[in-house]
């Protein structure tokens, strides 16, 4: 059945469970393997036998605290930062049913980033504070968008000028608060950006529980988001209770991107990128692509930060610079290399 | 079997339907026709539980359609809209989400329900294309895919808006041949249609709506010689042996020359 006749449109791998299981591992060990590299490289590298070794030695040589103090929080940082912000994309496309929403175009990540400043400059002792009032940014931008486009009945294109206009104006937001409060923001350049330079292992730690949640509530949610792509009033005849789900859904999105701008800044690109890639790898099948893309996000954010330390040594880039230097030819190439008909908008 | 008693339907405080009473039992396929904005579509809504009537009841087989559990509404009556995305998924994975109402919290497929999923596909003619892509296939083929997800909804009561909108007239005849199959089978169908041929030949009621009322219900070629057809949609209908034809109701002026058969008509 499947001969010549459709072979112009490329077939996709991995679409049975087997293939997109070993899809899964194979994601996995490219984190593992990124993850390993983040460890290694930098301004100072080390050989893996001096990583190992400095573990067994109890002094404080200088090997063993660069990999306790700065290494390992930027690892850490950087997979829990890339696999949040890839499954709040996924999220957030599965709940508009959009393909070009992602939290950074539609001023999610900016809401997050917003409140997270406003919080930090108000009340500088309290940090643990912070993780929170990124999330609550973060919902409240998701649920303004989200209501928008259900009372108005916006288009898809609507949906996304709208996300962009108040992604503008959080940013504008943004940008008074550094400017007006210079001092408070410490490090404004690289929130803005996203980064995870002077990142700490406490900063992750505080929103872990955020992304732990958001995660979670994310891969139970899966197989009733897979019926929202078929159009609010199928799935609601189908016996989904649409509201329930699509406000869960937006939930768990707030909580994965405010924990993860909370400690990362800015980051923007991963939230759409990864995704989008992903869904060419596993389909549409939230089940998969959840997971696929909390993996593939994660080492997408490890290489584009060893990138970062290593393309200008002994000069680091922020992150963010990296990732759209990187992932916006990649992206534009998969845009161009669609077939007809084979676009998931 | 659907029933409707008195059913009133307003947007807005604008009265959209009125006093609308009929029922559709198993085994019958009904045309719901009228002109566009007569409320055929409100109509079918509210029988989905997509708005809420300001009057009158809806009963899905006896029981009022908003004493329903969601799940439990959704395995007694199916509901396909008009307009519908249409997403990049495999056949056999969309006819899958027709037994949603009937999975367990770890939403995982039992064995019925994969049971229930290849007969449906079997049933509606689709099971070759289990494997391809939704966007691959045609209007038509889409349209049969989405009635297989109905089908394993193993509703008693099926509900179609406009299902024959876009399709060439093959595709036409063979979804309605497919629904008529259906009906003889037992199952109690609803469809909004505009393709008046269509709906003469295939379906064995009529259910006339004009401006939000019911003007008139009963076996389509009965209706149509009463002449309802002809005073609801201002044209001229034509029966002939199994099939129909229209004429505008004021004869336009023709170039060719008019023949004696015209005029006798």
């Amino acid at each position: 059945m499947r001969t010549s006749r459709r072979s112009c449109i490329p077939t996709l791998p991995a679409r049975s469970t087997e293939g997109r299981a070993a899809l899964l591992v194979l994601l996995g060990a490219v984190a593992i393997l990124a993850a390993a590299a983040s460890l290694r490289f930098g301004s100072q590298s080390f050989s893996l036998g001096e990583l190992v070794g400095s573990l067994f030695e109890d002094g404080q040589d200088t090997v063993r605290r660069i990999l306790l103090y700065v290494r390992l929080p930027r690892t850490v940082a950087g997979a829990a930062a890339g696999a949040a912000l890839a499954m709040a994309g996924a999220l957030i496309q599965a709940v508009l049913n959009n393909a070009m929403a992602s939290p950074n175009v539609i001023g999610v990540n900016a809401g997050a980033g917003f409140a997270a400043m406003l919080v930090a400059g108000a009340f500088p002792a309290a940090a643990a504070l912070v993780p929170a009032a990124a999330f609550f940014g973060a919902l409240a931008t998701t649920l303004f968008i989200y209501l928008l486009a259900m009372r108005a009945g916006l288009s898809r294109t609507t949906l996304i000028l709208a996300g962009v206009a108040v992604s503008s104006m959080l940013s504008a937001g943004i940008d008074a608060l550094t400017l007006l409060f210079p001092d408070d923001a410490v490090g404004a350049t690289g929130f803005l950006l996203g980064g995870f330079s002077g990142v700490t292992l406490d900063g992750v730690a505080a929103a872990g529980w955020y992304l732990a949640a958001g995660a979670l509530l994310a891969l139970l949610l899966a197989s009733d988001l897979n019926l929202l792509a078929l159009g609010e009033e199928t799935a609601a005849s189908l016996g989904l209770a649409v509201g329930r789900v699509r406000f869960l859904a937006i939930l768990a999105a707030a909580l994965l991107a405010g924990g993860a701008v909370s400690f990362a800044g800015l980051l923007g690109f991963v939230g759409l990128l990864v995704p989008h890639i992903v869904r060419r790898l596993v389909g549409t099948d939230n089940r998969w692509l959840l997971p696929a893309s909390a993996l593939a996000g994660a080492g997408f954010v490890l290489l584009c930060d060893v990138a970062a330390r290593l393309l200008f040594a002994p000069f680091e880039l922020p992150v963010g610079i990296v990732m759209s230097l990187l992932g916006g030819p990649f992206f534009l190439g998969l845009l161009l290399r669609r077939g007809r008909g084979r676009v998931y908008d | 079997m659907i029933e409707f008693d008195g059913v009133g339907v307003g947007y807005d405080g604008r009265q959209v339907l009125g006093e609308i009473s009929f029922s559709v039992g198993p085994g019958s396929l009904t045309a719901l026709v009228g002109p566009n904005g007569c409320g055929k579509t409100t109509l079918l809504r509210a029988a989905a539980r997509r708005i809420t009537p300001e009057t009158g009841r809806i009963l899905v087989d006896g029981k009022p359609v908003e004493l329903y559990q969601r799940r439990e509404f959704a395995r007694a009556l199916a509901f396909l809209p008009q307009q519908r995305p249409i997403p990049a998924i495999p056949v056999r994975a969309l006819v899958s989400h027709g037994r949603f109402p009937y999975l367990g919290l770890s939403r995982r497929l039992r064995a019925e329900d994969r049971q229930a999923v290849e007969r449906a596909m079997a049933d509606a003619g689709v099971a070759d294309w289990a494997q391809r892509d939704l966007r691959e296939l045609s209007g038509g083929e889409r349209q049969r895919v989405y009635l297989a997800m109905a089908l394993a909804q193993n509703a008693g009561t099926i509900l179609l808006d406009e299902p024959t909108t876009y399709l060439d007239l093959r595709a036409q005849f063979e979804l309605l041949g497919l629904l008529r199959r259906l009906a003889d089978q037992g199952a109690c169908i609803l469809l909004v249609i505009h393709e008046l041929a269509l709906a003469l030949r295939y379906s064995d009621r009529m259910v006339l709506l004009d401006g939000g009322r019911l003007v008139a219900a009963g076996p389509p070629r009965q209706l149509t010689q009463q002449g309802w057809i002809d005073r609801v949609f201002g044209v001229r209908a034509r029966l002939t042996g199994t099939g129909c034809w229209f004429e505008p109701a004021q004869e336009e002026k023709q170039d060719e020359t008019p023949t004696d058969l015209d005029r006798e008509f």
